[in-house]
């Protein structure tokens, strides 16, 4: 049985360190590029419905820059994350002494 | 001078008023195609209808097209944003309540038995819309209907496509739903029934922009044997709605938010008066005994009438 010196036994144990860290630090990449190909895989771009946190009715409005008459959305709601509406006018329908085109009503 | 022509569409009247009465034939066209298109694809008695077989695969996806894809989802819109009392996932309580077939056949029928529904709340809320597949999945056991919202939607889209093709203003009514497009000022009569003689008394004023919807519990109605039932689902009891309001009309930015408006505040009930106050909505609210409200800037019923 052959004596190893010290040195070379410390020599050998350094090689065996690097070449199992140089290991492990290729499998940790492998195995990240694979996990993150499945997340990608598995999402997809949706519109899905969720449930409004909100406890006061709101509304998602187009903006306007003519429109004289509102949308849904309430007058000073803290509740409005989706609106781009913020102040409103009040709606300006008047009586009209003309003879009437259509009707509005149930059906 | 306006020209006026009117059809039977989607179980209901549509009609279509231009200035020019060499537009009239024109403008008639194009929403006849319209309707057809969205009958074809949001009707829930067309057992062929987009909508119909969604309903039949609750639960699973379902291919679907663009317009039906954007009735879906401005239906769940207005679920959102009225929390929920506006629900288009009422469709199997509607059937149980015995609205199951076409209206005409519904009051043709002499009684119904009203049917048992478990109602799962907020199924809307579970309605996945994917706009890129083109594809709808309704929650397993929840059936569409898209009354509340659908006619509206193609009032206002009818309104602007006739407005931008005849370089216009136009008044567009499917059933008492009336959107305007273009610059122009339409004398409107209200009445309780959209079918209503336009020389009637009553209030008349005039709408420049968006829309203007009533809603009433008092025409849809057929014989049960609980007595009278009608459209107007309350999503909190999955049972027609009892209501303080027989009619409830509301000027908006469009005749899918008026629609919308006044249907929920049909449910709201005396609540109603402040949610559309907040909202600075011209309504006017006609209560079962007759009396009347006016609120956000609606004009007085005697300037009016």
């Amino acid at each position: 049985m052959r004596n190893e010196s010290p040195v070379a036994i410390r020599d050998r144990a350094s090689r065996r360190v690097r070449r199992l860290t140089a290991l492990a630090v290729g499998g940790a990449t492998a195995l990240t590029a694979a996990f993150s190909g499945i997340a990608a895989g598995s999402t997809h771009t949706k519109t899905h419905a969720k449930t409004a946190p909100a406890p006061t009715p709101t509304a998602t409005t187009k903006k306007t820059v003519t429109a004289p008459v509102p949308s849904l959305t309430p007058n000073g709601s803290s509740a409005t994350p989706q609106s781009q509406t913020q102040t409103q006018q009040p709606t300006q329908v008047t009586p009209s002494p003309q003879a009437p085109v259509a009707v509005s009503g149930g059906s | 001078m306006t020209a006026t022509t009117s059809f039977r569409a989607l179980g209901t009247t549509a009609l279509v008023a231009v200035p020019r009465r060499s537009d009239l034939v024109h403008a008639r066209g194009i929403l006849s195609a319209q309707l057809e298109e969205l009958d074809r694809a949001c009707s829930r008695f067309r057992p062929d209808s987009q909508l119909s077989r969604v309903n039949q695969r609750a639960g699973q996806p379902v291919r679907v097209g663009r317009l039906l894809g954007d009735a879906v989802e401005a239906a769940v819109a207005a679920a959102r944003d009225t929390c929920g009392l506006v629900d288009p996932t009422l469709g199997a309580n509607l059937r149980a309540a015995g609205y199951d077939r076409t209206f005409e056949l519904v009051q043709a029928r002499d009684s119904w038995t009203l049917q048992p529904v478990v109602h799962t709340r907020r199924a809307w809320a579970r309605v996945e819309l994917d706009r890129n597949a083109s594809v709808i999945r309704i929650p397993f056991g929840c059936q569409l209907d898209l009354g509340a919202t659908a006619k509206a939607l193609a009032a206002d889209r009818a309104a602007r496509t006739i407005a931008k093709a005849l370089e216009s203003s136009v008044l567009v009514s499917l059933g008492g739903d009336i959107a305007v497009a273009g610059e122009g000022e339409w004398p409107i009569r209200i009445a309780e029934r959209h079918d209503a003689p336009l020389d009637g008394d009553g209030p008349r004023i005039a709408l420049v922009y968006g829309g203007l919807a009533t809603s009433t519990t008092t025409v849809r109605r057929w014989r049960t044997d609980h007595g009278n039932a009608h459209h107007l689902i309350d999503p909190r009891t999955g049972r027609p709605a009892r209501t303080c309001w027989r009619t409830v009309s509301v000027a908006a930015s469009s005749c899918l938010d008026a629609n919308i408006a006044a249907t929920a505040a049909m449910l709201l009930g005396e609540n109603a008066i402040e949610w559309l106050r907040a909202r600075n909505l011209a309504s006017r609210l006609v209560a079962n005994d007759g009396g009347v409200i006016h609120v956000g800037g609606w004009p007085a019923e005697a300037e009016a009438a």
